[in-house]
């Protein structure tokens, strides 16, 4: 499959997926998908449920093995390596089911994503209470929870718990963000002010954004690059413009309907 | 330091209680007390596994018996000083902590749980069928201590100092970023994993720091009684430290003494008019479970939150 | 070590084993079932087998004949063991299922402190014995060797129990919303089932069986408070080598337990118990689901 180029730019490639199949009982969710993330860019994968995209972040985050294929970050091969080192080397992420620590309070829950970044989680001497208190707050006011901050995560509404799940994300400074449809569940004037946020983010953090998303206004209203799955397969992959008009895209998953 | 008497106003009176408590010359508060400290220090190590780290153990009896029967053997059968009995039966309950947490940490939930249970019992086993060495199902009698602590107000101020430094470090821990990790772990061990944090080291490393409390509260156990006895590794022995912790409140750092106070004292109390102790325990048990589940701790904080804060 | 190729003995052993093997696979399989579906270790179970054997005591010291006694009793103990289950199930434990399952694990185990009590009260402290069943007291020419009646009537009735619920389980309706339940519980609300009514039932089966388990083990044990904490045990172990869930794994568990036991003390003396527990740990390390369960499934 071709690359587009987004410009003239020379780009360094974050993330390099080749080749990556992974099948469970004979159903193939991914069958030789191969794709790349450019740094800087927000890039989303996109399908009809059960496309694969779940089971394609989890193989980048480390959950699961892929039969075939290998994923490089920055030219390292992830193979083998575990979870919690894959987030160390710069890769965090989001759940599409929020995914925070419920009893812990606001400050609590990026504190200890700061915590688990400078990896001070092994030392049972050191006292946690005001540890990383600007830097929490610096977060909270990034995702508008600085209000909250005493409160439990698990008494937030369901879109800040989101907002809490992404500072949490970005606390451990990551190079690359892998978000799990971020707005998910949440309602129309949440879900904008979410995309605002995440494009003010990317900027500001010269991040790279993965994300997978099935609200189409959400994807070409973020995406610089969109990469299309079709039962556990790569169909089409390229800027919005490209994605919109390909034809094997309108048939299987939009159903010929213009975009 | 006027602030920082306020700030631990409850702490500093209770040990001056607990200090002057030998003054009112009564032996049977004494001994009574001495119980309930070794209690509390064995429910508070429990804590941290079911507490912070969300582990339900219920083989916890097991390091409270290597301790013991480590620091009888040591001191009766080897005739060793009292210090390096002392020192080498909290490092057989790191040992033994380490072996057996290398296996359950492996697992999670129920699994963890039965696992546990099931090294918990291999220890009551051992401690059972050893004869030679642990004394069998008579128990490991006569344990030579030295004379200082024969005397029941010297050891009560040994258990007690004990108790103070052991109950310190443990809140030093839970306070810790290694202490937030724990509850990282309890609160969505998905997540922690996704932050970094390596939860296996960090479960393993709970599960032997938790041994070794309960090994230091196995062996003040064995002093007191002069005597280490199989029961205190089954299953129920296990249940019911459990059972402190849950009815002090374990999601609190003090909940677990105050299970132990509350449980010992009600269990005397209990005892004067029936020979049917453990159906009143059931019943308090399925009381907290049922309706309380924060315990005595989550009560005091209730009744703090809706009637002494107003002024 | 005392062994012997004397083919009579070791035919006995492994008949005793069978014997004991199958008596606790009739109490461990409704524990695996209630585990399966609710996902509930219930420590309690112990204590409704000893509940069990105490019924079938009653009926046969109320019975003149015994062979009567013995009979009703078993099924009044499976009888007892549904209503208890029944009440305790949907009074009680059904306000626990959304709650950590550390607080499900402690409310079984109040359940085993107030039940202990309860039939001391009852019953009193002292130790009974039933003998054999009419009919059951002989011993039967098996051609090797002479074996009891009565054990092997134990020997035949596991594996009719096993296939009885396997046929339920593989071609009932009620067996298809089961085995549903087992891998997916998100799944059985959406084929709009009554959940409620699944896990009462089950609850109810599984410790009805645990009630038949102790009134079949009356002849072979002393009845005495406390006998539960060890059956119970036995039971974890089963549930656990065989994998937790899994009818047929709980009846391989059984087995082995079974033989660890008998050809452990046979060998080992005394140190079989510490031998069985190796045993666990030993098929736990290498299978850490056990011999034929599946995967732990991590949640999120």
């Amino acid at each position: 499959m071709g690359r587009e180029k987004l410009s003239e730019k020379k780009l360094i490639v974050m993330l390099k997926i080749s080749n990556i199949t992974k099948s469970f009982d004979g159903f193939f969710a991914l069958d030789d998908v191969s794709l790349f993330v450019d740094q800087g860019v927000i890039h989303a994968v996109i399908g009809p449920n059960g496309a694969g995209k779940t089971t394609f972040f989890n193989i980048i985050s480390g959950i699961l093995a892929p039969d075939n294929g290998s994923v490089y970050f920055k030219g390292q091969n992830l193979a083998k390596i575990e979870p919690h080192k894959i987030v160390q080397l710069g890769i965090a992420r989001s759940f599409q089911r929020v995914n925070i620590f419920p009893r812990k309070t606001v400050f609590e829950n990026i504190q200890i994503a700061l915590i688990a970044r400078d990896q001070l989680h092994r030392s049972p001497f050191k006292k946690a209470s005001n540890l990383f208190s600007e830097e929490v707050e610096e977060l909270l006011k990034v995702v508008n929870l600085f209000e909250q901050v005493e409160l439990r995560g698990g008494d937030l509404s369901h879109g800040m718990q989101k907002q809490l799940e992404l500072a949490i994300a970005l606390a451990s400074q990551p190079k690359i963000l892998l978000l799990d449809e971020p707005t998910a569940g949440m309602s129309l004037s949440e879900t904008q002010s979410c995309i605002k946020l995440l494009k003010n983010i990317v900027q500001d953090r010269a991040l790279t954004l993965l994300f997978t998303e099935h609200d189409m206004q959400v994807v070409f209203g973020m995406a610089d690059y969109i990469s299309v799955l079709h039962h556990g397969r790569l169909i089409a992959s390229g800027p919005p413009s490209k994605i919109r008009e390909n034809s094997e895209v309108k048939r299987v998953y939009l159903g010929n309907k213009a975009l | 330091m006027p602030f920082y008497v306020r700030k631990n106003f409850w702490t500093i009176t209770a040990l001056a209680l607990l200090a002057i408590l030998p003054l009112t010359g009564s032996r049977y508060s004494i001994d009574l007390t001495t119980q309930v400290l070794i209690y509390a220090l064995f429910a508070l190590s429990l804590n941290i596994l079911v507490g912070y780290l969300g582990n339900l153990s219920f083989g916890h009896a097991a390091f409270f018996s290597i301790g013991g029967y480590t620091c009888a053997i040591l001191l009766t059968t080897y005739n060793f000083p009292f210090l390096i009995s002392f020192l080498t039966a909290l490092a057989f309950s790191a040992i033994a902590a380490f072996l057996i947490g290398l296996v359950c940490v492996r697992r999670n939930h129920m699994y963890f749980a039965m696992l546990t249970l099931a090294f918990g019992m291999l220890v009551w086993a051992i401690a059972l069928k050893w004869r030679p060495v642990t004394g069998g199902d008579d128990g490991f009698v006569g344990i030579n201590i030295p004379t200082i602590l024969s005397n029941p107000i010297n050891f009560y101020y040994f258990t007690l100092l004990t108790s103070i430094i052991a109950t310190y470090a443990l809140w030093t821990i839970c306070n810790s970023t290694f202490g937030q990790a724990m509850i990282a772990i309890r609160e969505n061990q998905n997540r922690a994993l996704f932050l970094g944090i390596d939860t296996q080291s960090i479960r393993l490393k709970a599960f032997v720091i938790s041994g070794i409390f309960a090994g230091l509260s196995g062996i003040l156990f064995a002093l007191y009684n002069r005597g280490m006895y199989p029961e205190s590794a089954f299953w129920t022995e296990s249940g019911q430290v459990l059972i402190m912790v849950l009815l002090g409140g374990m999601h609190s750092f003090i909940g677990p003494i105050l299970g132990a106070i509350a449980l010992y004292s009600l269990e005397i109390f209990i005892n004067q008019f029936t020979e049917y102790w453990q159906i009143v325990l059931g019943g308090i048990l399925l009381i907290v479970v049922l309706i309380a589940p924060e315990g005595l701790a989550g009560g005091v904080i209730w009744v703090e939150k809706n009637f002494l804060k107003k002024s | 070590m005392i062994m012997t190729t004397n083919p009579a003995f070791l035919f006995v052993h492994a008949m005793n084993s069978l014997a004991l093997g199958m008596n606790l696979f009739i109490i461990a399989v409704g524990l695996t079932l209630i585990f399966g579906v609710l996902r509930v270790i219930n420590f309690a179970h112990g204590a409704f087998f000893m509940v069990g054997a105490y019924v079938l005591l009653s009926f046969t010291r109320w019975f003149e004949h015994p062979a009567i006694g013995f009979w009703i009793g078993a099924v009044a103990a499976m009888v007892t063991l549904g209503l208890i289950a029944y009440f305790v199930e949907r009074h009680l434990l059904c306000h626990l299922y959304e709650k950590e399952h550390l607080l499900q694990l402690l409310f079984t185990f109040a359940l085993v402190l107030i039940i202990g009590d309860i039939t001391k009260i009852i019953w009193g402290p002292l130790q009974h014995s039933v003998s054999y069943p009419p009919g059951f007291n002989g011993a039967v020419n098996l051609g090797i060797s002479y074996y009891p009646a009565y054990l092997l009537f134990l020997i035949l009735l596991g594996p009719i129990i096993a296939l009885f619920l396997w046929v339920i389980l593989e071609y009932t309706r009620w067996g298809r919303i089961i085995r549903a339940a087992r891998l997916d519980r998100e799944m059985l609300l959406a084929l709009g089932t009554n959940v409620k009514a699944v896990y009462s039932i089950v609850f109810v089966v599984g410790s009805a069986l645990a009630g038949l388990g102790g009134a079949l083990a009356v002849p072979r044990m002393a009845i005495e408070p406390g006998m539960d904490s060890l059956v119970i045990i036995d039971c974890f172990i089963i549930v656990i080598i065989g994998g937790l869930g899994s009818m047929w794994g709980s009846f391989l568990g059984a087995i082995i337990l079974g033989i660890s036991t008998i050809f452990g003390t046979l060998i080992f003396q005394e140190w079989e118990i510490v031998v069985v527990y190796m045993l666990l740990i030993i098929v736990l390390l290498w299978r850490p689901s056990g011999l034929l369960g599946t995967p732990e499934k991590e949640r999120h």
